[in-house]
């Protein structure tokens, strides 16, 4: 804390200092794929893959090597990243000597669609009209054709398939037949690279496919907590060279972020944190929630930034609802539990509102109404997604229903809701109790 | 800011709705309208929207965080919270306070996926649906591929790249159930990758909480911000400050507020249900009884209290409009009293038949087939079995809690032969000659030839007319089974209306009366 006072105190910061700093941490921080340029040193496995992946490339656009890969990896750990990386660098290295065509999983799946894309790529590509209209099987004529053609000028293709499983869920596999088998023919210059968040992807391909597969996978797995501190601090630092004007200011910021970021606290509250998901892009986006919580005028980082955005990034929905419920729907709640607690397996609106009725004549609550009041109530708690029905049925009171939320839940939520009657607590917890 | 503009008082969400056609389809602010309104710096924004809406300053900051510079970028984000907490009032202010270009659609009036990706890319390009162009879209996308093509070059023909376009989503927790829901939602938290575009910000609003979108692995987490449950205080603010005598208001807040948020805490329910009570709390003042002192509060305070537990009983039910400002106590005691749905009170025709076999199919799906025969048999059958059963008490509770589960769980179904026969007996036992029970009495004579053949057809005609409007429930028939069956959808009140119109003893037919 110390720190603090002497940095904040020794160089003035003016408001333009730190907007211009959170403006270009913010791109950093969220531009992801937008910004491969941006030249932040990768995670050393992540540095390894590269390596690979480049030379992979490399060899089919020099050599004229028909290569497949696929980089597989939980959410958020770097594949696209690096593949994107290793793209920008080749093309400045190789101009037009390849050209790539991208497809993603979500909205290519279907392989009409895909045909179609990839022509329309193809032509935007090398400035051919392309026509919405042409049929699958023209499509697939032209993009043979395109094979050969390019193969002959000896121009590489790069074929990019996101959510590589999505692919592979489709009945035929046909896309992936079409292309993986274009690659064994000597006139095609071609790459196929698959990025999937399902590490068993490659399990998927049926056997015609997975023969005329590579089976070169790249894995990404998310680092240790060690390596996550570490790349936050990398994002986190500000250039101190020409790119950015402050230079002092970006000194004293560097410096500050660098302690604060080895600060025992702040580290256990981001182990903590990266216990859920250590996927950088977690990591990444507590980052930038922190950043958003950065007081303008003072202008560094303090622990209570990261406490916040740690308390704002995983909230626990279930046990902020319950906090918000009026004192019927808690009512309701612990009746619906009570009748689980009796291996009821089939409750519906009318035996809740019948053992309500029960409890509430058993004991003189002020909390007794009537049973539109109840049902408008039963209603809420429907809306709010605590109960579901278990089926259709018509009308509202004969349906049956179900909690979705656990015994240990409620009882938390029940101590949260500073509305909660003590009543309440005794027939929550005592099941018997009359 | 004075308390009686419009905009102001407008605290929730559904007059603020009928403000700003908050729930229009294609209600975004977009480009078009951009130079029209002033735009509000970030701290002046913070200050009006944290005085507009109570309770509000925390999300509201941390919302303006995230939005930072109009040229800002930022992961998606999901705002979410219980119904009428401020979500998409807050969210579409920030937004036109800022005079950031935004799109916003709504789920719920955009219900496929070809209205949704058609209404945001009519806002992008400025496209209104008209007469002249026979209200047709901009673009024709049905697919999400279309879309993600078109919208990159919307906002590539826009030649704004430099500043975020904003898409608000409304009601998201909708898609989960359409088709292939789980896929379009992953796809639309992608969508600045999917697009490629450097400028796209991504606003999800949910009833819903994060926790309840089971996406499949392809899908990116958004950033959470979460609307909690309005406290009482905060209740209280936002109750008065949309009152034009706002002191009187708060005083009779103070007395019925407390009572009311213990059953629903939900602002749009509570303003409606405090409106006619505190009519009635207005009366006193109006008629000269009480003077306005602290005397003649705490007065009023005894006299509304009385009100308040059957007031609560009317504010959640739909109000008829002729008798939403009761004129003495006793209409409003009645009002509170009566349920006004239409099924209580038979508010419309039943023909005698019809009457019969509502009976019989209701009679049917409350007692077990077992006891027909004691019920319509020779006739002692009911008491034998009583005797039999007073043999032991701990059995016949038993039977009694057994009986009463059974009842709360409803209606069981029933075949169409039991429905039948049921029918002929009650209407036959009670001596009526019903247009078209007619024959069934004479087939009744001829005992044991009771075939479905013999049923008249018009008899089968009102029953399916009965399904036809749900006062009857046919169950999908089981082909194998050959007939279909029937439950009852009435409730009790009602079927004790219909017997009592044509003096029925229904009890003495029902087990569990």
């Amino acid at each position: 804390m110390v720190g603090t006072t002497i940095f904040s105190e020794r160089i003035p910061v003016n408001r333009q200092q730190v907007n211009d700093a959170v403006t270009l941490l913010r791109r950093r921080l969220c531009g992801g794929l937008n910004q491969p340029l941006e030249q932040l040193s990768l995670l050393p496995e992540a540095e390894v893959n590269r390596k690979h992946l480049h030379d992979l490339l490399t060899q089919t656009i020099v050599n004229a090597y028909n290569n497949s890969a696929l980089l597989l990896g939980p959410r958020g750990c770097g594949k696209s990243l690096v593949l994107e990386r290793v793209l920008a660098d080749l093309q400045s290295t190789y101009p037009e000597r390849f050209s790539i065509v991208r497809l993603c999983g979500l909205l290519h799946a279907d392989e009409n669609c895909a045909l179609k894309e990839i022509a329309r790529q193809l032509c935007m590509e090398n400035d051919l009209s392309y026509s919405k209209a042409a049929s699958f099987s023209e499509n697939l004529q032209f993009f043979t054709a395109m094979l050969k053609e390019c193969a002959l000028s000896d121009k590489a293709l790069v074929f990019i398939l996101e959510e590589f499983d999505l692919f592979a869920q489709r009945p035929k596999q046909c896309l992936l037949y079409n292309l993986l088998d274009a690659m064994q023919s000597s006139t095609s210059q071609i790459a196929v690279v698959g990025i999937s968040a399902r590490l068993d992807a490659d399990q998927l391909l049926e056997k015609r496919v997975r023969s005329r597969f590579s089976h070169r996978k790249f894995l990404f797995l998310p680092p240790s907590v060690e390596d996550a501190i570490r790349l936050l601090q990398d994002v986190l630092t500000l250039p101190t060279d020409m790119n950015f004007q402050h230079q002092q200011y970006a000194a004293a910021f560097n410096m500050h972020t660098k302690n604060l970021l080895e600060k025992e606290s702040l580290k256990s509250l981001i182990s903590k944190f990266t216990d859920v998901d250590l996927s950088p892009q977690s990591v990444l986006d507590l980052g930038f929630r922190a950043l958003c919580g950065i007081n303008r005028d003072s202008g560094f980082l303090t622990v209570a930034n990261f406490k916040k955005a740690c308390h704002l990034h995983r909230p626990k929905p279930k046990l902020e609802t319950l906090k918000g419920l009026s004192v019927l729907e808690l009512y309701l709640l612990v009746v619906m539990n009570r009748l689980e607690g009796q291996n009821r397996e089939v409750y519906n609106f009318n035996t809740i509102f019948f053992e309500y009725e029960k409890l509430c004549g058993l004991h003189t609550t002020c909390d007794r109404y009537s049973r539109q009041v109840c049902q408008r109530a039963f209603e809420h708690l429907l809306e709010r997604e605590l109960i579901d029905y278990a089926e259709r049925f018509t009308t509202i009171e004969y349906t049956p229903v179900k909690m979705l939320i656990s015994n240990q839940e409620l009882k938390d939520g029940l101590y949260a809701n500073s509305l909660c009657p003590t009543i309440l607590h005794q027939w929550f917890a005592h099941e018997n109790f009359k | 800011m004075v308390v009686t503009d419009p905009h102001y008082t407008s605290g929730l969400g559904v007059e603020l709705g009928a403000v700003m056609g908050k729930k229009g389809r294609d209600g975004g602010l977009f480009l078009s309208k951009e130079g029209s309104l002033r735009q509000l710096t970030g701290e002046e924004c913070r200050k009006f929207l944290g005085d507009r809406f109570p309770g509000r300053r925390d999300q509201v900051d941390d919302l303006l965080c995230i939005l930072g510079e109009p040229s800002d970028i930022f992961p998606p984000v999901l705002v979410y919270g219980s119904p009428a907490t401020g979500k998409t009032s807050i969210v579409r202010e920030a937004l036109s306070l800022l005079g950031r270009p935004h799109a916003y659609v709504s789920c719920r009036s955009c219900h496929s996926p070809r209205l949704v990706f058609e209404s945001v890319l009519n806002q992008i390009l400025g496209h209104v649906r008209s007469r002249e162009n026979n209200y047709t879209s901009a673009r024709k996308c049905e697919k999400l591929t279309d879309f993600v093509t078109h919208l990159v070059d919307a906002c590539r023909g826009s030649g704004k790249l430099e500043r975020t376009v904003y898409l608000v989503f409304d009601n998201v927790e909708l898609i989960r159930d359409w088709a292939s829901g789980g896929s379009i939602m992953s796809s639309l938290l992608k969508l600045a990758e999917l697009t490629r575009l450097p400028n796209l910000g991504l606003i999800f609003v949910s009833n819903a909480g994060p926790d309840t979108f089971q996406l499949a692995t392809a899908s990116r987490e958004p950033l959470p911000i979460f609307f909690r449950d309005y406290s009482n205080e905060e209740l209280y603010q936002i109750l008065t400050m949309r009152q034009p005598n706002s002191e009187l208001y708060s005083f009779f807040l103070k007395s019925s507020l407390a009572p009311f948020s213990r059953a629903s805490r939900k602002v749009t329910e509570l303003a409606e249900g405090l409106h006619p009570l505190f009519l009635k709390y207005c009366e006193p003042l109006l008629s000269g009884k009480v003077a306005l002192n602290d005397q003649g509060k705490r007065e009023l305070y005894k006299y509304v209290k009385g009100y308040i537990q059957p007031a609560l009983g009317q504010s959640f039910s739909i109000s008829e409009p002729e008798k939403s400002r009761p004129g003495t106590d006793q209409e409003l005691k009645a009002v509170c009293s009566t349920r006004p749905l239409a099924k209580t009170g038979i508010g419309f025709h039943l023909s005698l038949c019809s009457k019969y076999l509502l009976l019989a199919v209701y009679i049917a799906s409350r007692n077990p087939s077992t006891l027909d025969d004691s019920l319509f048999g020779s006739g002692d059958g009911v008491k034998a079995n009583k005797r039999r059963r007073r043999s032991s008490v701990s059995s016949m509770d038993k039977e009694e809690t057994l009986m009463q589960e059974k009842h709360l769980k409803g209606p069981s179904l029933c075949s169409l032969e039991r429905l039948i026969a049921i029918f002929q007996c009650i209407a036959v036992d009670s001596h009526v000659i019903c247009e078209k029970s007619e024959c069934s009495q004479l087939f009744f004579a001829e005992e044991s030839e009771r075939y479905m053949k013999d049923v008249p057809s018009n008899v089968l005609v009102e029953l399916v007319t009965l399904a036809s409007v749900n006062l009857v429930l046919k169950s999908s028939s089981n082909p194998l089974e050959g007939f279909p069956k029937f439950r009852a959808n009435v409730d009790t009140d009602f079927i004790h209306k219909v017997a009592r119109s044509i003096n029925f003893p229904l009890d003495k037919y029902l087990l569990h009366a």
